[in-house]
């Protein structure tokens, strides 16, 4: 005679033979890939010649060229440090201008006591849910994470755990959109750029 | 990643370019994963896919279970192998290049259906008449397989994944822990309470044959 655990293990099997049935993608679909894959490269190629310009190098300079190098460098260090701030989104979404090729530092701040944890997803990051954990700050559910993101737009929102489970939550401090299903998500926009 | 072989790979041991799905060999390249991945890393991006035509298929079945639309899978597949394009430098251990990539794919499946469960919400908001809605798995020309995703669609996203990992990709708990970041119990008893809820969506469902 069957028992409970028997006729558990026949529905388990007879429901997940159905569904290991495969489920084929269009033909396309590698050439789809392939096709962002390339661009991707591309983009990369062209970010790392910027950072090329960038790479240290061993240079020899005469006592006069070193004299010159170090006032130089002197403005340019008053220069960088006007550049790389730490901001944080105003209600506007805006942050004050600044040159097109600055780095922004960033931090992104949610108070949720519930939470258990906090994932910052973005366009910045490719909406991937586990690329930018939220640090707890303190024990009052005060979850931070501090980027570098480049001038532009940038659309962000919060994944928080908690007890009942995953919610998506838009940063409450920033300006909001909602996309064309009324999903909202916030906006930052640094540098004064749209 | 550790040892985690990717779903329709549990046997470590098989070459990657032995990987049958449905019946038919997803990829008939003789390269293996590990060497794939360095001839991507050295420039070669036209490399990339040889791995996605030998992923496709597994992952697509797993995003589809759990996204419940083979449009969505797509969707989220598609932006899983460019997020591992780009990522490629972090895959630590290039012979688990498909763990590593699954793990990718769970995480855009989460993502995806974090957004969609909060737009449906708006569109949807009476629960309780989704919930009594009665007969829906008895419709008329509807297949079993239909009804069994309609009732998967059903669960919670937790239990959901719990149970495709599990019986659908038959992973080990173990495997599955590493994948999802979750607690082997708190897996059992998703899985648990995803077959027990299964159950009572599919009561009265007539078997196909």
């Amino acid at each position: 005679m069957m028992d409970e655990r028997d006729r558990d293990d026949d529905f388990v099997a007879r429901i997940s033979g159905k569904l290991r049935a495969g489920v084929r993608g269009d033909a396309s679909f590698t050439e789809r890939v392939m096709s962002a894959v390339r661009e991707e490269a591309t983009q990369a190629r062209a970010g790392h010649e910027r950072l090329w310009l960038l790479r240290p190098r061993s240079v020899r300079f005469t006592p006069l060229g070193a004299l010159a190098l170090a006032a130089t460098l002197a403005v340019a260090a008053v220069g960088v440090d006007r550049m790389v701030r730490s901001v944080r989104p105003s209600p506007d979404g805006r942050t004050a201008a600044a040159a097109p090729d600055t780095v922004h530092v960033i931090r992104f701040v949610l108070a949720d006591s519930a939470a258990r944890s906090v994932m910052l997803v973005g366009s910045f990051n490719g909406w991937n849910s586990a690329s930018t954990p939220m640090q707890a700050f303190g024990d009052q559910g005060v979850w931070t994470v501090s980027l570098a993101l480049p001038a532009g737009r940038h659309e962000y929102a919060f994944l928080v755990r908690d007890a009942r489970g995953q919610r998506w939550v838009a940063d409450p401090a920033a300006l909001q959109l909602r996309d064309e299903f009324g999903v909202p998500s916030s906006i930052v926009v640094l540098g004064g750029r749209t | 990643m550790g040892t985690l072989a990717p779903p329709g790979r549990t046997d470590p041991g098989i070459p990657c370019d032995a990987t049958a799905e449905s019946g038919r060999l997803s990829d008939v390249t003789e390269r293996s994963d590990a060497d794939l991945v360095a001839t991507v890393l050295s420039g070669d991006v036209d490399a990339f896919a040889h791995l996605v035509k030998r992923y496709q298929d597994v992952y697509r079945r797993f995003a589809t279970r759990v996204l419940g639309s083979a449009d969505d899978a797509d969707d989220v597949l598609q932006l899983a192998f460019v997020r591992g394009f780009r990522s490629l430098r972090q895959c630590q251990n290039p012979v688990r290049f498909g763990g590593w990539l699954f793990q990718i794919v769970i995480n855009e499946c989460r993502t995806f259906a974090a957004r969609r469960a909060r737009r449906e919400r708006r569109i949807v908001r009476d629960q309780a008449a989704l919930e009594t809605t009665a007969a829906w798995g008895d419709l008329p020309g509807r297949d079993e397989r239909e009804s069994i995703q309609l009732a998967l669609n059903r669960l919670d996203a937790d239990q959901r994944e719990a149970f495709v990992l599990k019986h659908v990709e038959e992973l080990s708990y173990d495997e599955m822990a590493v994948l999802t970041g979750a607690g082997v119990s708190a897996l059992k008893m998703r899985v648990k309470r995803a077959c027990g809820r299964l159950r009572e969506l599919l009561e009265g469902v007539p078997h196909d044959g």
